[in-house]
């Protein structure tokens, strides 16, 4: 008898964007169809590679990592369309686009993926009430509050209606009411449709919140996976996640020894827990350093 | 399909009209290039068929010497038939020449009554050629058989050669500045193109995340791009048909009523459509490789 194949596997997961930076350290993981995951972890943790590992985005270096069986890793430029149409990706920017309406947004996904004007007109208004956001359909972007706005980042994951969902700091940009809205949406979605969802995040507080099967990251590497309760006691890395393991972590070393050069007050300004400016976080661009409790 | 078609075309669309002073800038130096080399080419042709009906017109004379027995004017005939570019070759005898002479000058009976007794015209061969520019060869030639008399080659040259080398200026002049200008449009489009694909970034990565395929992906700057080609090439149609009525009116009023002919619409704008939609293609995958190879090498 053949065992059943886990969902999403990562298998000794490597990804190394230079000789001396590394995304993915070996990661091994299994995911099964319907979990709920939170991929916990600091900037520079791992968390968007390993999710771009699944977008094919980013090519893992070495290991394997599949899909309801088939080998991502392997796949021709040509088929990662097909891949993408499998699952949702929710952008941590939300990626709306500012100058169309909110349905218009959802509308011109669909149409790029080759939905005909009669599914759109029939599937929008559907979507939109899933997200809870179908009364804000002629709205531009702008006009939306940040957690408006990720509701129709959702919604467009949704279009295709995937059975995988994958969202990078969706709480990343939203007050604390906003982030349970928010997650409380995808949790909706997972039940109700038993969609797998992938969360990362940095936010232990949400984490704390809700349910899920926490993956905890560090360094590019999984320190600690398992059910909260499971964790609770254990060497999960959750009780001391704090900044200053920004400070260890070797992966940002060369980083950080640009910006002493650069900046002679930062290792002052760092130790006092000044960490307003700069990023450290090679895989969010400009994105400021947030609290982590 | 019609609505993919619908959704191509509307995208092409929008990012012309985002760029539109760009666009602008891209048709009509399409179109200026194409009217050049267009307009050239046709003058050229125009040209050089004018001059293959003078060809017929051009000859040369070829005198021989007195005393030329009639077994050497006969051996003659086929050793200047032989000379390469050479179409014809009819031998005159003095006394033709001489009648011809007096047909062409009506005003010198006096001068020349009496001649036919004491002939001074030489026997002559008459010759025509293929082109224009092998007259000067084939008279150096000709001028070298001992029959012929020294300077007995007589044609016209100068206008000739003047005639040949205007259609050799005209095909350099067409090649420079239609290159330079098509060199010019293609940096337009080019650069058009990578503008859209700047402004259209944000579309470009939507498309991508929610798995379009590279066909409707970039097919909108295909498209964008042949459109630009498309109408430098109707353009530059409508220009040469203007340039075309104007000369034709012009030439009609300083030429007593003699005309050009008719201007060749349906060919010229064919080649101009297939020219302008073929560069604007060729831009547009130039302009779309670029920037795929940077995000590919960005992301090894």
């Amino acid at each position: 008898m053949v065992a059943q194949q886990p969902y999403v596997l990562f298998d000794r997961v490597e990804v190394k964007y230079s000789e001396t930076v590394s995304g993915l350290r070996s990661v091994s993981l299994e995911i099964e169809k319907g979990d709920f995951v939170w991929l916990l972890g600091q900037s520079g943790s791992g968390k968007s590679t390993f999710l771009k590992c699944l977008t094919r985005e980013v090519k893992n270096t070495s290991g394997s990592v599949k899909l309801d069986g088939r080998s991502v890793t392997d796949l021709k430029r040509d088929e990662i369309p097909h891949l993408r149409r499998q699952m949702g990706i929710v952008p941590q920017d939300f990626g709306l686009l500012p100058n169309k309406k909110v349905w218009e947004n959802l509308a011109y996904a669909m149409r790029a993926v080759g939905k005909t004007r009669r599914d759109v007109r029939r599937m929008v208004p559907l979507i939109l009430e899933r997200v809870n956001i179908l009364h804000r359909a002629d709205a531009f972007p702008n006009e939306l509050s940040g957690g408006e706005q990720q509701r129709v980042a959702i919604g467009r994951a949704l279009i295709n209606n995937p059975p995988l969902l994958l969202a990078d700091e969706p709480t990343g940009n939203l007050d604390t009411a906003h982030s349970r809205e928010i997650i409380d949406l995808l949790f909706e979605i997972n039940r109700q449709h038993g969609t797998t969802i992938v969360v990362a995040t940095h936010d232990l507080m949400v984490v704390r919140e809700f349910p899920g099967r926490i993956v905890n990251m560090e360094f590019g590497r999984i320190r600690a996976a398992g059910e909260p309760d499971e964790m609770d006691g254990s060497d999960d890395g959750l009780d001391d996640f704090e900044p200053v393991q920004v400070r260890k972590n070797p992966l940002l070393q060369e980083e950080d020894s640009r910006l002493l050069a650069d900046d002679p007050d930062f290792e002052d300004d760092f130790e006092s827990g000044n960490r307003g400016e700069p990023s450290l976080n090679p895989d969010s661009g400009d994105e400021k350093e947030r609290p982590y409790a | 399909m019609l609505d993919r078609i619908e959704f191509l075309l509307s995208e092409a669309i929008t990012s012309l009209k985002r760029n539109n002073w760009m666009t602008f800038a891209a048709i009509n130096t399409s179109a200026m290039a194409l009217f050049i080399l267009g307009g050239l080419t046709y003058l050229y042709v125009s040209v050089s068929a004018y001059a293959a009906t003078l060809q017929d017109r051009f000859e040369m004379k070829v005198f021989l010497k007195e005393g030329v027995s009639v077994e050497q004017k006969q051996a003659l005939e086929p050793r200047i038939k032989a000379i390469d570019g050479v179409r014809s070759v009819v031998f005159k005898d003095k006394a033709t020449v001489l009648q011809e002479f007096k047909r062409d000058n009506p005003g010198i009976e006096m001068e020349t009554k009496g001649l036919e007794l004491d002939n001074p015209m030489p026997d002559t061969y008459v010759v025509t050629y293929r082109e224009l520019r092998k007259a000067d060869e084939i008279a150096r030639v000709i001028a070298g058989f001992p029959e012929v008399e020294p300077n007995g080659v007589n044609y016209l040259a100068d206008e000739q050669r003047f005639l040949d080398q205007s259609l050799v200026a005209m095909r350099w002049l067409g090649v420079i500045l239609g290159g330079v200008m098509l060199l010019t449009s293609g940096v337009l489009i080019y650069n058009t193109i990578r503008l859209t694909i700047m402004a259209r970034r944000r579309e470009i990565r939507i498309m991508e995340l929610v798995g379009a395929n590279r066909f409707m992906v970039w097919t909108p700057m295909f498209i964008e791009g042949v459109i630009q080609g498309l109408t430098g090439g109707l353009l530059a149609t409508g220009v040469l048909f203007v340039t075309h009525v104007i000369v034709g009116a012009l030439m009609g009023a300083f030429f007593r009523g003699q005309g050009i002919g008719a201007f060749p619409l349906a060919s010229l704008l064919t080649w101009l459509l297939i020219a302008g939609g073929l560069y604007g293609l060729l831009c547009s995958y130039l302009a779309i490789r670029e920037p795929k190879r940077k995000l590919k090498e960005a992301k090894a």
